[in-house]
Parts: structure tokens; sequence; C-alpha cells
């Protein structure tokens, strides 16, 4: 690996020299070029990055590995508006995500995406409206998309993010009053390398929710920040996933409480087989005064052979002492008592430990359909 | 002008002193001291080895370690705040001036009354002249105590010579035992572990060193009491304890400080080795100097303490109390190597005023069915920051291992912080590694209980971070568990408003 601590520079440099792709000029992309003339992005082995090989990433960046599709798809009912990235509009509906949300998104290697960006779609959710369909992300058509996500006031929406390849995708989602996001992500298993990083700004009396459902990757990272920026907002997280073979999922979450009153819940269920890797970092943070914060994460996983490997670091970082907070985190096989008790009912190996696996996978699953679908249990 | 301000501080120090409350330990002893120039090069590495008569081996050790320090940088991950330690402005070694006594006799009546004071009694005639039963009965101690750089005094030695236990301080130990220091110094915690353990190996003045032999059950607690006591210097001292096969071992370790306006720096190392069957119980009462209520001065314990469980079957617990310094970087650890061995790790950290502490444990789990259980108790008052960081990492050929591990956090008042950062590895299928942390603060509902039946505000939130440490508690030796619930009733006194 030697020498790897300059591909993080070289690549740098690289994107300098060719400099910043021509979609949607209107994004201000200083900040960027800034933090590259800083060489800031990170190295191998940074703390963020310790179980999760940056460099080679990197490499995917560099060789651009992802042939990008032609099309550019993207589902929604009538009352919500969607506009491309690139169109001036765009500009407009970003205004209104707010300074914070800016500050949640940027992470060094976003700084990547906004160079290079070439696909995206903003997205509006009127206030008041109730779609009854939802809205789906099936395909854009570059390697670096971005998606911008405002709901209005007293909105309600569905937002599902389909199985689709990128290098790095950016989701900004801003949830206005009392407005609520039912947000899936459903993740197929591939073999691209690929990060993503999901930022929420919930206000007050908002709620947000997340289901991710997950197959791994040859390298997948998904980074999902949020932030309980309103009183009594309310930010539910859950995720599921199951890898084999020799992939890879690293998943690091933050959740900070910024005001009073603020829940959030967080539920992980994880499956690791193979030579595969698992990876879960969830913090909670409770910033001073945002007291009656109530925040919890639970987090299970399951080595289903000897080769894989399970990282879980629940994080507390607490400064208000009028809180609730816990986290729980296991690592452990499959139960082989339950699988005997199956057993002795007559049914086999094979169908107790899939049935054991999608029990517990269930605990963080809310839409089974879609998880048969993606093959996430069978 | 250094000594005008030293004696301010003396001032200072009886002021609070005679308050009772607070710091009651921080007062200085006037004592002629041999202290070497404030710097750190080889020659001050080569001078202590010299001071100390070591063996040219020993020196060389020492002068590795330092060549490995030069290139590390200090670690900076940890959750605390403070500015950059200026290692040339520190003085490596101060010890009390004249010859070492050769027996308690001749022993500075001025240090023996030092420890007096501190509670410490050193001498043992009590125990040698009585003859009741009652005396009998009660569970002695054997001390070593160390002030500054060295050690001054080493109680009850013959009894334990009888039981061919050997306790003593670690220049002695170099002298008279330097097969046994040689195997085992730094096979624990070698060199370059990190940047304050590299520092110690370079520079350690003394610190205890235990041996109990093969199935042996050391008759005694033995204990050290550690004693900072000259001006800008840093206390660098190294533990080693070897528990032989099927031995039994418990150890007790105290510290304090005066109080001064400048940080001083302790950083230690404790390295304790179990063989088969063995047993070692290592606790600590940690009570340095924590600064003023504004944050000002204070201890930097920066402490690397390391067990490891080389023999199938043997355990190492290590029972923590931690009130003071101004920042403690901490983690007592345990590498489980041999089957069915057992680490345990207890600890109680309060932190108060702006006082910061980062402390938790690693357990490494290499044998087959290794078990470690982790219990950790922080209580955040004032404006303090206190985090709990710890690591439970199962490696392949662990099959069968367990832990578990419980971490809560209380907070009193709204400016502190609690933070917990557990690292959970495992690559075992075989193993189950179970976390929880909790997190709250004390309960109006419980005060108003307690304030119902007669009991002043300041007595209940004692009584009631006393139940929320028991599990704790439970695990000290009995009279330490009295003294730690005490430092923490005082420790609480005006923290809750």
């Amino acid at each position: 690996m030697a020498g790897s601590a300059a591909d993080a520079a070289a690549l740098a440099e690289r994107i300098l020299a060719q400099g910043p792709s021509s979609y949607a000029p209107w994004l201000d992309r200083g900040p960027h070029l800034d933090l590259l003339e800083r060489r800031a992005l990170p190295e191998l082995r940074a703390e963020a990055w310790r179980h999760t090989n940056v460099a080679r990433w990197y490499e995917a960046v560099l060789h651009g590995t992802v042939t990008p599709v032609s099309s550019h798809r993207v589902e929604s009912p009538a009352e919500v508006e969607v506009v491309d990235f690139a169109d001036p509009r765009a500009a407009e509906l970003q205004q209104l995500r707010g300074e914070e949300t800016y500050r949640l998104s940027a992470q060094p290697i976003t700084a990547l995406n906004a160079l290079l960006l070439g696909a995206g779609a903003a997205i509006r959710v009127p206030a008041g409206s109730a779609a009854s369909d939802p809205i789906r992300i099936v395909d854009l058509p570059a390697a670096y998309q971005r998606i911008l996500v405002i709901i209005e006031p007293d909105a309600r929406v569905e937002l599902i993010e389909e199985p689709s390849t990128y290098t790095h995708r950016l989701v900004e989602v801003v949830v206005q009053p009392g407005g609520q996001l039912v947000h899936r992500r459903h993740q197929a298993a591939s073999s691209h390398l690929e990060c993503s990083l999901v930022a929420v700004r919930a206000e007050s009396g908002a709620h947000y929710e997340l289901s991710l459902l997950s197959l791994g990757s040859d390298l997948r990272r998904n980074d999902i920040v949020a932030s309980l920026a309103g009183v009594g907002a309310n930010v539910t997280l859950r995720g599921a996933w199951r890898l084999d073979e020799s992939r890879h999922l690293d998943n690091q979450v933050a959740v900070h409480h910024r005001v009073p009153g603020g829940t959030s819940r967080q539920t992980y269920r994880g499956v690791a087989a193979d030579r595969s890797r698992a990876v879960l970092n969830g913090r909670i943070e409770i910033a001073p005064g945002a007291q009656q914060s109530d925040a919890t994460l639970n987090t299970k996983n399951l080595l289903a052979s000897d080769a894989a490997e399970v990282y879980a670091k629940p994080e507390l970082e607490i400064y208000a002492n009028d809180v609730k907070c816990s986290h729980g985190a296991t690592v452990g096989a499959i139960d082989d008592d339950a699988v005997h008790y199956f057993r002795t009912r007559g049914i086999d190996e094979h169908t107790a430990r899939t049935l054991f696996v999608r029990g517990f996978l269930r605990e963080a699953i809310d839409d089974l359909d879609a998880a048969q679908m993606l093959g996430l249990i069978q | 002008m250094p000594e005008r301000t030293s004696e301010l501080a003396d001032l200072v120090g009886q002021e609070h002193a005679a308050t009772g409350r607070e710091y009651a330990a921080g007062f200085v002893t006037e004592i002629e001291a041999d202290t070497l120039p404030p710097g750190l090069d080889e020659s001050i590495v080569r001078a202590i080895s010299t001071k100390k008569e070591e063996p040219p081996w020993m020196t060389e050790w020492r002068l590795d370690a330092y060549r490995r320090w030069l290139s590390m940088p200090p670690p900076r991950w940890a959750h605390v705040q403070f500015p950059d330690i200026d290692f040339q402005a520190i003085s490596y070694f101060s010890a009390p001036k004249g010859d070492a006594p050769k027996s308690l006799d001749e022993v500075d009546p001025e240090l023996l009354r030092t420890y007096e004071k501190l509670g410490i009694p050193l001498h043992e005639r009590a125990r040698l002249a009585g003859v009741e039963a009652a005396d009998e009965e009660a569970p002695q101690v054997a001390v070593d105590a160390v002030f500054d750089s060295v050690s001054v005094a080493t109680t009850f030695k013959e009894r334990l010579a009888e039981a061919g236990v050997v306790f003593c301080s670690m220049s002695e130990a170099i002298r008279e035992h330097p097969d046994l220091v040689r195997r085992y110094l730094g096979s624990v915690v070698p060199k370059p572990d990190n940047f304050y353990s590299a520092l110690n190996s370079a520079v350690f003045s003394d610190g205890s060193f235990v041996y109990v032999p093969k199935g042996t059950r050391c008759p005694m607690e033995l204990s050290t009491y550690f004693r900072i006591n000259a001006e800008n210097t840093g206390q660098f001292e190294r533990t080693l304890i070897i528990a032989d096969e099927g031995a039994y071992v418990s150890y007790l370790e105290g510290c304090t400080a005066p109080m001064r306006d400048d940080n001083q720096l302790h950083a230690a190392v404790v390295e304790l080795v179990a063989l088969e069957d063995a047993e070692i119980k290592y606790s600590t009462v940690q009570n340095w100097y924590p600064g003023d209520e504004q944050g000002n001065g204070g201890i930097y314990n920066f402490v690397t303490k390391r067990g490891a469980c080389l023999g199938d079957r043997s355990k190492i617990s290590w029972t923590q109390v931690e009130t003071g310094s101004a920042i403690t970087w901490k983690y007592p650890s345990v590498v489980l190597r041999g089957a069915d061995s057992v680490g345990e790790f207890y600890s109680v950290a309060l932190t108060r005023n702006f006082q910061q502490a980062d402390t938790g444990t690693k357990m490494t789990h290499i044998g087959p069915r290794t078990k470690s259980t982790i219990v950790s108790k922080g209580i955040s008052a004032g404006s303090s920051q206190n985090s709990y960081r710890g690591r439970v990492r199962m490696n392949p050929g662990a099959r069968g291992a367990r832990n578990h591990t419980q971490c809560d956090s209380l907070l009193i008042g709204d400016a502190c912080g609690a933070h917990t950062f557990p690292y959970i590895e495992s690559k075992l299928p075989s193993s189950v590694i179970e976390h929880e942390a909790t997190t709250s603060k004390v309960s109006d509902e419980q005060l108003f209980l307690c304030q119902q039946r007669g009991i002043d505000p300041e007595k209940a939130v004692a009584m009631i971070v006393n139940g929320f440490c028991r599990d704790v508690f439970r695990t000290l030796p009995m009279e330490f568990a009295v003294e730690a619930a005490k430092l923490l009733e005082v420790s609480l006194e005006g923290a809750v408003g």
C-alpha cells in the first residue's frame, strides 16, 4: 500500500488539472476547488475510513469504472415539482435548503461530487400536499449524481431510490415544519465501488423516516447525517443488510439533536456471510441545550461464516443533562438452539437457517415485498 | 520568582486543606530534593539510569525507547483538549535527598509524616508489636510508597518473603531480579506501543515490582501509593506484576499531588502478567489534583495499563475509581491469550469543574472461550467532559468467546458532557459481544423521594450516585470501597445546584 497517501493527492491534482464539470454551471464550486487545493481529501486509514479502503474508491474515480445509463428517469406524482439539477430553477430550490444542510453535506469527498457532477434532480413537494404515489429515482445518467428534496410544510410523500449504479451520490433533504418523508433506499448487490451521502435537516414537528435495504457491493459506503433542527422533530432510521461473497458495506450514521424535544430511533440488523465485511458506525449527538431529547440506537449483527467481519461502533456524544439516550449493540452467530427447535419440527437445516435470518432481518424491515424483490430475504 | 509562586501555592493549598472540603491532599512537603534540570535528551536518559545504578542493558533499553519516542506523534484522538505539552520544560527526575533508606527506620520522618497525613501509615510497629487477636484478623496491607521519582519505603517485605512473594521497587528489581525483569518488562506494553509508553520506557524512575511464585496466594493485599510533590516534574512510574502458575495477588494503587496552578504530567506504564490459573486483581483509587474551579492546574494523567492473560484459565481484573486529574487518558486493558481466561474492567469515573476524562478499556480475545466483562459508570458534573472509550475485539481463534459491556452515564448539571465511544470488532461467528449504554440524569423523582424523607439534596445526590456505582464498588476490597464512596461524596460537594 506504499504511496497510497499519494492517491488522494494524485486524484486532487488530476481533477484540478482537468477543471470542474460544466454541468449545472450555477453551482458554486469555489469551496470544493479550494478543498482540493488544500489537499484535504481523506487519506488511507483516516479514522473515518478505518474499515473502508478509500484509496480503492479513489482508483475508481481516477479510472471512471462506472458506465452511466443514458436515460434520466425520475417518476413522480403530478403535484410534485421535479426539475433537472442543471435547470436554473434547481438553483432557486437549492437556496431553500438552508445553510445548515450545506454544512451537513460538506464532507471532503462531497467536493468530488460537486466537481465531477453530471446528473441530478431537484424535487419540491408543495405545502400541504399528500401524494398517493411515491417519487421514484430510477436512473440518473452520470457517475456523479445529486438529488435535492424539499418537503414544504405539512406535505407528505414517499421517495424511493431504486437500485442503480453511481460512483458518488449526494442526497440532500429538508423536511420543513410538519412535513413527512418516508425515504427508501434499495441497494442491490453489485461489483461497483460507490459512496453516497444522505444529509437531512428535519425542522419543527417534521418526520423523516429512512428505510435502507442493502446487499453490499465490491465497496459500498453510505454516509447518513440527520439533523433534528426544529423543536419536536422526529427521525427514524432503519437499516437491514445481508452480505455474502466478499462484499463490503460501510454505514456511517450521525444523528444530531440540535434543539430541545427531538426524538430519534435507529434500528439496524445486519448479516455477514462468506468473506464479507459489514460496518456500522452510529453516532448520536445531543447539542448543549437540546433538553428532553430522546434518542436510541439498536444494532444486532449475525456473523454467518468464519471469514466474515463485523465492526460496530455506536457512539453517544451528549452535552445536555435532561435527556434519554441509549444504545445497544450485539454481534453473534445464528442461534443453534433456535435452529434445533426448527429441526425438531421437521424443518430442514437450510430452511431453518433461512427462516432464522429472515426473522432476524425482519426487525428492521417495514416493506417485506421490497426486501424480497431485492433478494435481501427469501 | 519560582520561590514566590511555590509559597503562594502552599498558602492556597493550606487554605483549601483547612476548609476540609475540596482537595485535602493538596499540601506540599518541604523536603530537600535532588532534581535533574528540566529537559530531555540522551544525557538525561543516561543520567536517570546512572542515578539508579542500572546495568548497561537497562540503559540501552531506555535509549532505544527514547529514540523511538522521538519519531512518534502524540495521540490526538481522545475527546480531550489541552495545549501542547513542552516536554523540554519538564524535569524527569526528582528524589528526596540522601542515600536510599535501607529500612523504615532510616526513612526521613518528614516523609513518614506526609504519608501519615495522607492516611497511609508506613510504619509496621503496630503490626509487629501487636499480638491482640483482633489485630491478627485485621487485613494487612503491604505498601510501596513512591515519592516523586523514587520508592521511599516498602513495608512488610519480610513477611512477604517468607511466602516467597517479591514486592519491591522497580529499581531494586532491576538489580535483584534481572532475569524476570528482562523477560517481562515491555512484554505486555511494548516500548513503541504509544507516545506516552515510549516516553515512560525512556525515563521511568520507579514503581513497584511484584512476583508471586507458583501456587502461592499472596498473604496480604499489596499496595502502592504514588505522591507527586516537587514542582515542574513529571512522574513516570513503571509497575510490573507477575503471577506465576496458580498464584493470586490483589494490588491496590492510590495517588495524590499538591495543588498547583501548572499542569503536571504523570505518564505511567503498568504491566500485568498472569500465567496458567493465576489471578491478578488490580484496584486503583486515582485522586490526583484535579485543578481548581476555573480549570487551572491539575495533573495530566496519561497512563498505559495492560494485562496479559498468558496462561489458560488465568484472570485479570481491573477496578478503577477515577475522581482526580485535570485530564485522564487511560485504558486498562486485557489481552486474553490463554484458553478460558477472563478479563474484567470495572470503572467509576467522576469529573467536575473543568476536568476531562477519556477512559475505558480494550479487551482483545485471542484464546478460545475467553470471557470479558466491562462495567463503566461515568458521572459528569460542572463543565466537565467524561468519555468512555472501549474496544472489544474477537480475533479468529477466540471460539466461543463472550463479552458483555454495560456503560452508563449520569449527568449532573447542564454544562457538562457524557460520551460513549465503543469499538466492537468481530471476526468470529461463534463469539458473542453485547454492548449496552444508557445516559440519564439524577431524576427529580428520586431527589424528591429522598427529600421527602428528610435527606438534604446534597446527601441525596451522593446516595443516588453511590447506588449508581454499586456494581463497581462491590468489586473493590472493603476498605477501598469505603474510601472510594467517601471520595465520591467529597467530590460531589457543591456539584449540586
